[in-house]
């Protein structure tokens, strides 16, 4: 089913269901793996995950295309983990300025099989890192790779402005290059 | 030197590329369609039922109008026999106290024979047809008169004169006052539900709870007005057979002095 995420979200408001199983299909992935990356656990993050989609079924009617889907999209998600955030005490703009435990940057590889080993453990260095990311900074850096957001959907998502999150989006790449020791 | 944004892309589209469960799509999408059908199937709901329920209540209402007046209300309170012989008057050879029975209590003398049944129920219900249906449930008078013999095979001979004198000394409605001046060409066969059917029909006027409460007494009362009726008539010696088996029943029964005044012997 073709279409722009917007008509696909006001032609399932009108009652059209296969219009939000083409709109599911395109969005599950990012989605699910921006909750996957934001919370410790999997079984957070699917009830999480549920819980987003439920919400997009239920304020269906509401739904107004002013902005991209995916906008809105991650506009409920992030209103949702910062429910969950909360419940466990966190907040997560007080995280930003957060000191990041970087990883000691690996010798320069000398042979093919010493590259391939390099680059597995790189990408486990990235991944540690991207987990140890304050909460915004990584909610930022998620939102840009996988909801494919810009600095201006980012701030809309996230409900704070343009400037804190152009912040917050650099203050993570540069910890993950630091990490990764590109920095 | 590649573009250190760049190599942070790459990386983190190395990472797995994890995916939802299955049995969680399903049960999202399936979430998403009760979403969009459910209001569909209780848009129609809604107004078939209140439509249903208007017109069940205005047929309902339309029915009861039709309905005889009172019959409703006066029938659950009488024993409600289902059947002649299940009605619990007592045998109509047995002499009543006509003076026993209120002054509202108007009673009404049934028919002897169905033709005249029906004329009064003509005459009392302003349908027919629903007050053939009200009386479908309940103690059935209109049914009674076609009944070919008494209940309990116990002959009367005295049945006509005694309805006509029943209609004189208790109609007061203007269907009783009718039914008295009709010819009296009732048969012994017939006085039985003749009596039951006057009693039945002059429990929705007056002195249902009494009727229902002694019934034996009514039936005494009956007996001696139907005894004075004769007297009245001239038919003595009729009137002294029916007034010997009375006592000859009831020995201890008082007959008010002015109801003796009717039926001693001449």
């Amino acid at each position: 089913m073709g279409g722009s995420d917007e008509e696909l979200m006001l032609a399932y408001a009108g009652g059209d269901a296969a219009a939000f199983d083409a709109l599911y299909r395109r969005h599950k992935g990012p989605l699910y793996r921006f909750m996957l990356r934001s919370v410790k656990t999997r079984g957070e993050a699917e009830e999480l995950y549920q819980d987003v989609w439920m919400r997009v079924i239920e304020a269906r009617a509401r739904y107004l295309p002013r902005a991209k889907f995916a906008t809105w999209l991650y506009t409920v998600a992030h209103n949702r983990l910062v429910d969950h955030w909360r419940a466990r005490g966190l907040a997560a703009v007080s995280l930003d300025e957060d000191e990041l435990e970087i990883p000691e940057p690996a010798a320069p590889p000398s042979s093919e099989p010493e590259r391939i080993a390099e680059g597995r453990q790189a990408a486990e260095r990235f991944a540690a890192a991207l987990a140890a990311l304050p909460l915004a900074q990584r909610e930022a850096f998620l939102l840009h790779h996988e909801g494919e957001l810009g600095v201006a959907e980012i701030a809309a998502a996230t409900g704070t402005h343009a400037e804190a999150a152009k912040s917050r989006l650099r203050y993570a790449m540069n910890k993950l290059r630091e990490a990764l020791g590109d920095g | 030197m590649a573009d250190p944004d760049d190599r942070l892309s790459r990386l983190y589209r190395e990472l797995p590329r994890e995916e939802p469960s299955p049995l969680l799509d399903q049960a999202i999408l399936a979430s998403a369609r009760r979403a969009v059908v459910a209001p569909k199937r209780n848009r129609w709901a809604m107004p078939v039922s209140i439509a249903a329920v208007l017109a069940l209540g205005i047929g309902v209402s339309v029915r009861m109008q039709t309905e005889q007046p009172g019959v409703e209300s006066s029938l659950p309170s009488s024993p409600a026999p289902s059947s002649s012989s299940e009605y619990p008057l007592p045998d109509t050879s047995e002499p009543v106290h006509a003076e026993a029975a209120p002054p509202s209590s108007a009673q009404k003398p049934a028919p002897p024979a169905p033709r005249r049944k029906s004329e009064m129920a003509r005459e009392q219900a302003p349908s027919a047809k629903a007050d053939a249906e009200s009386r479908a449930t309940q103690p059935e008078p209109r049914a009674i008169p076609s009944a070919p013999a008494q209940p309990r095979g116990d002959p009367e001979p005295f049945a006509g004169p005694k309805l006509e004198a029943l209609d004189k000394d208790l109609a007061v409605a203007p269907p009783a006052e009718k039914l008295a001046t009709a010819p009296q060409t009732a048969t012994a066969p017939a006085a039985a539900p003749a009596l039951r059917a006057k009693r039945l029909e002059a429990q929705p006027q007056a002195g249902v709870a009494r009727d229902s409460a002694a019934p034996p007494k009514d039936a005494r009362e009956i007996e001696l007005e139907r005894i004075a009726s004769l007297r009245a008539e001239g038919r003595h010696e009729e009137a002294d057979k029916g007034l010997e088996e009375f006592r000859r029943r009831h020995p201890d029964y008082p007959i008010p002095p002015a109801t003796w005044e009717k039926v001693r012997s001449r």
